[in-house]
């Protein structure tokens, strides 16, 4: 990684030598909407096992993940170059984006008492994207290579019949459980440049997972104090009726489902004069 | 000119961002006294029975370990029951990202399992602090039944008013 930086380091210090030869070099600021697909096998494993066992005490149940409910919106900023001689020029960029989405769920119980579950997922996008341009600037095309360090987080409470929302020991599964995941993704972009405002559409898909460990990929509470292990569960069943054993058995939720596609669309604008 | 505007205007966004967690936990340290203590039994209708209301009934200090902890700090509480227990302890007190927890560590008793406090935070004001603690058919805390929410007909509710008093 070290030597890619150095090498787009020692490329862009040499393009600003032969300043002739860069045609724009700009800073830009925008935002855009990611769709993402993530694997809801793992979240649907706890939300089925969870409604079948109190399925005849529930009015609601969980309901089940689709996949596609952690779509993003992003900020970003970065930096951009178009070089070279001709009509079709190529251009470079590097830029940062965070972006972030959630989903709520609930179950509700005969006797007034509902636990809920919100599911938080934020990622930070370093991307480092290459490619041509045509039309005298106007439409881009590149290829992208993504670090993506992406955090999970459960919030998952009771809500008693008088409103009180909890996140004490009362139930074992309360509490704020956190994951992390670090993947390469490689992707593409097209962009569409009007004067110093870009419309473009991105699509990334990841190549492997970075990290961290693969016994570290779990949902985990610090704070949780009742008898460990306190993993968020998929395999719920196993969590009740085998408490000591359930993540040695895998039946504990992993970050790596939420490795997945993702696809968005925005716009960004090009700081300073129009060039 | 324009481009160095916007570079101050997104570090000092992030600088904000970075110093949330550490000024809500900076907004804990200090002296408090609990200005109310309530006991009740929720029913399934969602009825509350008061067993114990309070006034006055005891106080809070919290200190800083070191000026950079965020989600650690010290904590000596004094709670005087109508009955006449007390809970008293020093030790140390830690909050979530969000501030959404606050734990007072092994404040029931001196274990590794099932001695920790947990407070929800209900509302978190610069003078005053709204906690509440539960428990389920007449266990606090840690009860038996910790995992089907429909086996039980009634829970119990700690809460407790804290009001700044330096």
């Amino acid at each position: 990684m070290r030597k890619l930086y150095l090498g787009v380091t020692l490329l862009l210090t040499s393009l600003t030598a032969q300043a002739q030869f860069i045609q724009m070099k700009k800073t830009y600021t925008g935002s855009y909407y990611g769709f993402k697909s993530i694997d809801p096998a793992g979240l649907n494993k706890f939300v089925v096992g969870f409604n079948e066992r109190y399925g005849g005490g529930m009015s609601e149940k969980f309901h089940q993940y689709k996949g596609g409910e952690f779509g993003q919106t992003f900020t970003t900023s970065g930096f951009r170059f178009i070089f070279g001689n001709g009509e079709n020029k190529w251009t470079l960029s590097t830029d940062y984006a965070f972006g972030s989405g959630k989903d709520k769920n609930k179950a509700v119980f005969t006797n007034g008492v509902e636990q809920r579950m919100e599911v938080r997922y934020s990622s930070n996008f370093v991307t480092t994207t290459f490619g041509r341009t045509f039309k005298e600037n106007k439409y881009w095309l590149e290829g992208m290579l993504t670090t993506n360090l992406s955090k999970m987080f459960i919030e998952y409470t009771t809500v008693y019949p008088n409103g009180q929302e909890s996140f004490g020991s009362e139930y074992r599964l309360n509490g704020l459980y956190t994951a992390n995941l670090k993947t390469m993704e490689f992707g593409v972009q097209a962009t569409y440049k009007y004067k110093k405002y870009l419309l473009f559409a991105r699509a990334f898909a990841p190549i492997f997972v970075m990290g961290p460990d693969e016994k570290e990929r779990n949902f985990v509470d610090e704070r949780n104090n009742n008898t460990k292990p306190t993993d968020f569960p998929s395999d719920y069943n196993s969590y009740v009726d085998n408490p000591a054993s359930y993540v040695s058995d895998n039946g504990q939720l992993k970050s790596t489902n939420f490795k997945g596609i993702s696809y968005g669309f925005g716009f960004i604008y090009l700081i300073g004069k129009e060039q | 000119m324009q481009k160095f505007g916007i570079l101050i205007l997104a570090a000092a966004l992030t600088m904000m961002s970075c110093n949330k967690q550490k000024r809500k936990m900076k907004g804990l340290v200090g002296n408090w006294t609990i200005e109310q203590s309530e006991r009740m039994t929720i029913t399934s209708g969602g009825s509350e029975m008061t067993d114990e209301d309070i006034s006055n009934c005891g106080d809070m200090v919290i200190s800083d370990i070191h000026e950079d902890s965020t989600t650690v700090k010290n904590v000596d509480f004094t709670y005087y029951a109508s009955n006449g227990d007390t809970l008293d302890f020093v030790g140390k007190l830690y909050t979530d990202d969000k501030n959404k927890r606050i734990v007072f560590k092994n404040a029931l008793c001196d274990s590794t399992v099932g001695c920790d406090l947990i407070w929800t935070v209900d509302k978190s004001k610069k003078n005053k602090q709204i906690w509440s603690a539960y428990g389920v058919d007449g266990e606090w805390f840690y009860p038996t039944n910790n995992s089907d929410p429909n086996n039980a007909n009634q829970w119990l509710m700690w809460r407790i008013t804290l009001t700044r008093n330096d």
